[in-house]
């Protein structure tokens, strides 16, 4: 097994992490994989940038770049809050005190969190990294790491025990 | 005793998140903290709950069937995609296609669009067979660079091209780009495919690199002198197009294989010696000292060159 061959080899055993974080991300499993597959491919381009150093650090910044580029592009006003389907703000969200903290209300809540603070709590809890890694990982200075994480920590607190009102679901339009 | 003095917002996440477990002094120091102050208790308890729920969101095993998804890194993506996804190209070859299955590429092509259309220079490389460099930037409508590849992403801009014929029939096409630096990458497509010819090969001889596939109905052969990487990165920008049209889709007397303005010296010349496509080095298609400029990639013929005027 040659260098390359080695390198692939350790590459495919951190898609699995790659696909999770751009879910939490994306919160659609196409566009997950979508953004993983632009992602290796760009490491694959930029694999000889690669100075050493951790692999998965690496993949997801490069993941989360390529996330953050395609945010850019879609320019953001192509997500619109959609309050036909589900009703009011008022009627999606029951009364706090009746709001079970299911899995579907911590979804709602993570999509509600702006991308930047989505991207620091999710990683941090689904890799189970230090603060100074998943800094690395998503290519910010680590007090910038610390305060997106606070603040999406304080935010998804609030909503999911309704202090904060929750949305209702996006609901991606042309 | 210094003991809680410190503890910050930071300490009581850090531990939270099991970051203090390497750090067993200051674990004990923040232990001590939420002893005396219960109510911070809730912020930990607040963060390990939402860690939890996320990591049962998301799971993990459900993950771990990669399929097609890692094959994005390493040139086995190359081989996964290129057959089916080689737009640009693709539509070059299935303008050769036309003109191979059709066998009526040149006998449509006024000669009167042309300034110097047909030049014929038997070389080692080609055989017997016939090399015509064709210009025909006076035939409207007929700009090959809108065929052509783009490969701007990877900094090369198409120059010219090179029809090549055999007999009739198209025997294969070669497009030029050149990157700021001045080195230059040539596309070639052609009409046959080598038997048993490997699926993708990379071969690097001395500053030249060449890279060569096939989808089992054209070959294409990428030759550089810039980088290995720089070539894997135009055959990987490549790969990125969309998939190629079909054949049949195309109307059947559709000009698409016909090629846009070029000035024939800058493939080798009025007196032949034209490039191999197994054989050229990279700067085969230097523009020979004096030879008139190749016209811009739009097609578009300055009024001094053109035939008429």
């Amino acid at each position: 097994m040659g260098p390359m061959d080695d390198l692939e080899w350790h590459v495919e055993r951190e898609v699995p992490h790659l696909r999770r974080f751009a879910y939490a991300l994306t919160s659609r499993r196409d566009e997950a994989d979508d953004l993983v597959q632009d992602a290796l491919e760009r490491a694959w381009r930029k694999r000889h940038l690669r100075r050493g150093g951790a692999l998965r650090p690496w993949l997801f910044k490069i993941l989360y770049r390529v996330f953050l580029n395609g945010i850019r592009k879609k320019k953001m006003p192509v997500v619109e809050w959609q309050e036909g389907e589900m009703g009011t703000a008022h009627e999606a969200v029951p009364p706090a005190q009746d709001m079970r903290l299911s899995m579907d209300d911590m979804s709602r809540a993570l999509e509600a969190l702006p991308e930047e603070q989505r991207a620091a709590v999710v990683l941090v809890a689904l890799e189970g990294v230090s603060y100074d890694q998943a800094a690395e990982m998503l290519g910010i200075p680590v007090n910038t790491l610390r305060s997106r994480l606070f603040r999406g920590r304080e935010k998804l607190r609030e909503l999911m025990d309704g202090t904060e009102e929750m949305k209702p679901r996006l609901r991606r339009v042309k | 005793m210094t003991r809680n003095r410190d503890i910050t917002e930071l300490d009581l996440h850090a531990y939270a998140d099991g970051l203090l477990d390497l750090e067993p002094e200051r674990k004990e120091e923040v232990e001590a903290y939420l002893h005396t102050h219960p109510d911070k208790l809730v912020l930990v308890s607040n963060v390990r709950e939402q860690n939890e729920q996320i990591r049962a969101l998301f799971g993990e095993a459900e993950w771990d069937d990669t399929g097609e998804t890692a094959r994005a890194f390493g040139p086995s993506s190359a081989r996964r995609i290129m057959p089916v996804s080689f737009a640009g190209a693709g539509k070059i070859a299935a303008s050769l296609a036309i003109g191979v299955v059709a066998g009526y590429l040149i006998s449509t092509w006024p000669e009167v669009d042309a300034r110097q259309n047909i030049q014929t220079a038997g070389t080692a490389g080609m055989g017997d067979a016939a090399l015509h460099l064709a210009e025909a930037g006076a035939r409207p409508g007929l700009a090959l660079s809108s065929l052509a590849p783009d490969l701007s992403a990877a900094g090369f801009r198409f120059e010219a091209h090179e029809v090549e014929y055999r007999g009739e029939a198209v025997d294969h096409l070669r497009l030029r780009y050149r990157n700021e630096a001045g080195a230059a990458a040539v596309l070639t497509v052609a009409a046959q495919v080598p038997q048993g010819a490997p699926e993708i090969d990379m071969v690097q001889e001395g500053s030249t690199t060449q890279l060569r596939w096939s989808d089992g109905v054209f070959s294409y052969e990428l030759v550089s002198d810039a980088s290995a990487e720089e070539v894997r990165n135009l055959a990987g920008i490549l790969t990125e197009e969309t998939p190629r049209p079909q054949l049949e889709t195309l109307p059947a007397g559709e000009p698409v294989q016909q090629v846009d303005a070029y000035d024939p010296q800058g493939f080798g010349g009025p007196q032949g010696n034209a490039p191999s496509a197994n054989t050229a080095p990279a700067n085969a298609f230097e523009q020979p000292q004096g030879a008139p400029a190749l016209l811009p990639a739009n097609g578009t013929m300055p009024a001094e060159m053109h035939p008429q005027g």
